[in-house]
């Protein structure tokens, strides 16, 4: 029981290390490759794959 | 030393101590007298009841690193059983008494004060103040046997000895013998003793007697005519024939039945009598077995009890319950009570268990040291401390307290030889050790030692987060104007990946806003699309002011590489609202260390869970159950 505790608590704290190094937290965000230059002086030409969430 | 001619045989009969006044002379058995330089003959002492003491005249030893030669003895009967006091001659001049029964030992001195303390008026449990604080635990109406060697009074066979057994405080004993004086007592104060401590030499060769002399007490059973074999090298006083069941008095050559079994019960022990083993170093043979009984709350509980006799150690019981084994030995040590009602033992807490009036015991087969009677009745207390048990039995006459320890059953079957298969174990027993005992410590110190590392990798990462603002800018929004998308000037992200907080706040009355933002990196073109939501309503109703929401967000976005970066935002609400960014690197984060604490708190919280639920279900035999039976119905 000890062995598989110690195991589980060296992930965990490797996992910790790993998210306080990286910065890594529970977030969301989509990734898009190749955004052209364009956009930083036409920022409405620019379609977000983010869609609105629809309010109550 | 003095010596002289034997009156009677001409045998030369010596005197090594100054005070001995008696002696007996070895090879005619004549009681010598001494008179100054004369000795007056007694005539013949009566004849010593042959017992397996390893102790003999001649023996030597120490005591408090003072050598001591063995140079008399009187041998005792009581009620239930044979006792030796061995006369000791110290170098020092000192006379002492080596006590011996079955296999305890204590060594004495005579007090010179007197008390009044009659005979008749002494209580067991008495708490008498003799230099130490002793209390009465056996009270016994003796009868000598015979003397030997020299001795430092008159012994005639026969006379009567009314003695009390003290025991103080830790090993100390004390012996008030009544034989000169129904109400002066002699006082004898000393303590309990270990064989082996005692360092003796030259004892008796016990190792050949054994075939020898259970030959030389077979007999049949005076009630069915069964054989019968004495395997307890004369340490026995009675018998159970394991025939017919009745109980026998071996105590005299008259064999009389003791008890006569109505019940045509038979069990047949698990270890059957006359097995031999090696248990813990020591080699003992079962020669009797007992069945007990105690009633609780109308429910009956029935244990068995296996006595070992080693005639260097003396006699050890091994007793089973629901197929849980202990092995237990009396103990010298008395202990002293706690606070919490328990017991402290020899620097161990004992705590109080069980309290059982009326122990019956219920069936007896072979050999016992005292005259046993199935129906006798005791009070039963125990105190646990796993994997020990302390006991306290105590009869009309006497009190004795025992220490138990819990055996697994393999070991019980290895060291016994035996082939069948021991009774499966139920239940939890009183001083079963717990198997989460040792883990629960190794599983805490483990956590300990995680949530340490935890909480410096915490304070690292706060030390080492950048923490820094890289852009704040304010933005106008207006429902349906075509410049609704904004961007913010390039900033840098420096350092290792890591993470981006976007801070946002609207100035919002009873309205939304719903910002889509892209951070875009301005050299690769790479874009981290995500969407926050700001709403802000307020109001009144009958409780008074409400709010719901806030006028502030934030967003993180993790694992974020360093480069050149600007913020897209593009907003959508109903109503026009004014909203600031402000964009922060490398923000150091609480929510994984404390979703590491939790997680490594579980396997901790779950071995102390089931530790509890095993002490819970040893206690529930108790007096002291952790959750009653009407709080279990409850349930």
């Amino acid at each position: 029981m000890i062995r598989l505790f110690s195991v589980i608590g060296a992930l965990m704290l490797a996992g910790l290390a790993w998210s306080s190094y990286t910065g890594w937290n529970f977030s969301t965000y989509q990734t898009v490759r190749n955004v052209p230059q364009s956009v930083r002086t036409n920022p409405g030409s620019y379609r977000s794959v983010f869609t609105r969430v629809p309010h109550k | 030393m003095i010596a002289v001619s034997c009156p009677s045989c001409s045998a030369q009969v010596r005197f090594q101590s100054s005070i001995s006044i008696l002696a007996v002379c070895e090879h005619c058995r004549s009681t010598l007298i001494r008179r100054d330089l004369n000795v007056e003959n007694l005539g013949v002492m009566a004849e010593l009841k042959t017992d397996a003491s390893p102790i003999q005249l001649g023996v030597e030893g120490r005591y408090s690193n003072v050598h001591f030669t063995v140079v008399g003895r009187i041998q005792l009967q009581h009620e239930n059983g044979v006792w030796n006091e061995w006369h000791l001659l110290f170098d020092d001049t000192r006379s002492g008494w080596l006590g011996e029964a079955q296999g305890i030992y204590t060594v004495t001195f005579l007090k010179e004060d007197k008390r009044d303390l009659p005979f008749s008026g002494i209580r067991l449990g008495q708490d008498l103040k003799l230099g130490l604080s002793r209390k009465v635990v056996n009270i016994e109406e003796a009868r000598c046997i015979a003397g030997e060697g020299e001795l430092p009074f008159k012994v005639d066979a026969g006379y009567e000895a009314p003695v009390v057994d003290l025991h103080g405080e830790g090993t100390a004993f004390g012996t008030l013998d009544y034989s000169e004086s129904p109400d002066e007592p002699l006082i004898f104060l000393g303590e309990y003793v270990e064989f082996k401590d005692l360092q003796l030499k030259g004892l008796r060769r016990l190792e050949d007697e054994p075939a020898k002399s259970v030959k030389a007490k077979a007999f049949q059973c005076p009630a069915c005519g069964g054989p019968i074999q004495i395997r307890g090298l004369y340490q026995t006083a009675s018998i159970a024939c394991g025939n017919c069941g009745d109980i026998i008095d071996i105590s005299n050559e008259n064999f009389s039945v003791l008890q006569s079994v109505a019940s045509k019960l038979k069990i047949a022990p698990v270890i059957p009598l006359g097995t031999r083993g090696t248990f813990r170093g020591n080699k003992f043979e079962v020669i009797g077995f007992q069945r007990r009984r105690i009633r609780v709350e109308g429910i009956d509980y029935r244990w068995d009890e296996y006595l070992l006799l080693n005639p260097y150690i003396g006699f050890r019981w091994l007793t089973v319950y629901n197929g849980h084994w202990n092995y237990v030995e009396q103990t010298m040590h008395r202990p002293k009570a706690s606070g919490s009602g328990g017991q402290i033992h020899r620097g161990t807490t004992f705590d109080h268990f069980q309290t059982a009036e009326g122990a019956t015991t219920e069936y007896v087969l072979g050999e016992f040291y005292w005259k046993v009677k199935a129906g006798e009745k005791c009070i039963v207390t125990d105190f646990v401390a796993p994997p020990s048990m302390l006991s306290m039995e105590q009869s009309e006459k006497e009190v004795t307290w025992s220490v138990g320890t819990y055996v697994e059953p393999e070991e019980i079957r290895t060291s016994f030889g035996i082939e069948r298969s021991l009774p499966e174990r139920t239940g939890i027993y009183a001083n079963q050790p717990s198997p989460y005992k040792g883990t629960t410590s190794r599983v805490l110190r483990a956590f300990g030692i995680f949530i340490a590392i935890a909480v410096l990798l915490q304070i690292l990462s706060l030390a080492a987060a950048q923490n820094k603002t890289v852009q704040s800018s304010q933005f106008n929004f207006a429902p349906g104007a075509a410049d609704n998308a904004k961007v913010t000037p390039v900033f840098d992200l420096t350092g290792r990946s890591s993470n981006v907080v976007v801070r946002s706040r609207a100035t919002l009355s009873n309205s939304w806003v719903f910002l889509n933002m892209a951070l875009i990196n301005n050299d690769t073109g790479t874009a981290y699309d995500f969407g926050r939501e700001i709403s802000y309503y307020t109001g009144t109703d009958s409780d008074g002011f409400w709010s719901e929401g806030g006028m502030n967000d934030s967003a993180l976005l993790s694992d974020i590489p360093a480069g050149h970066y600007y913020l897209r935002v593009e907003p959508e609400g109903p109503l026009p609202a004014r909203y600031d960014i402000t964009v922060v690197r490398d923000v150091p984060q609480w929510i994984p260390f404390f979703i590491v604490l939790v997680a490594l708190s579980i396997f901790p919280l779950l071995t102390l869970y089931r530790r509890w639920a095993f002490e819970r279900e040893r206690w529930s035999e108790s007096d002291h159950p952790w959750i009653t039976a009407s709080a279990e119905d409850d349930e």
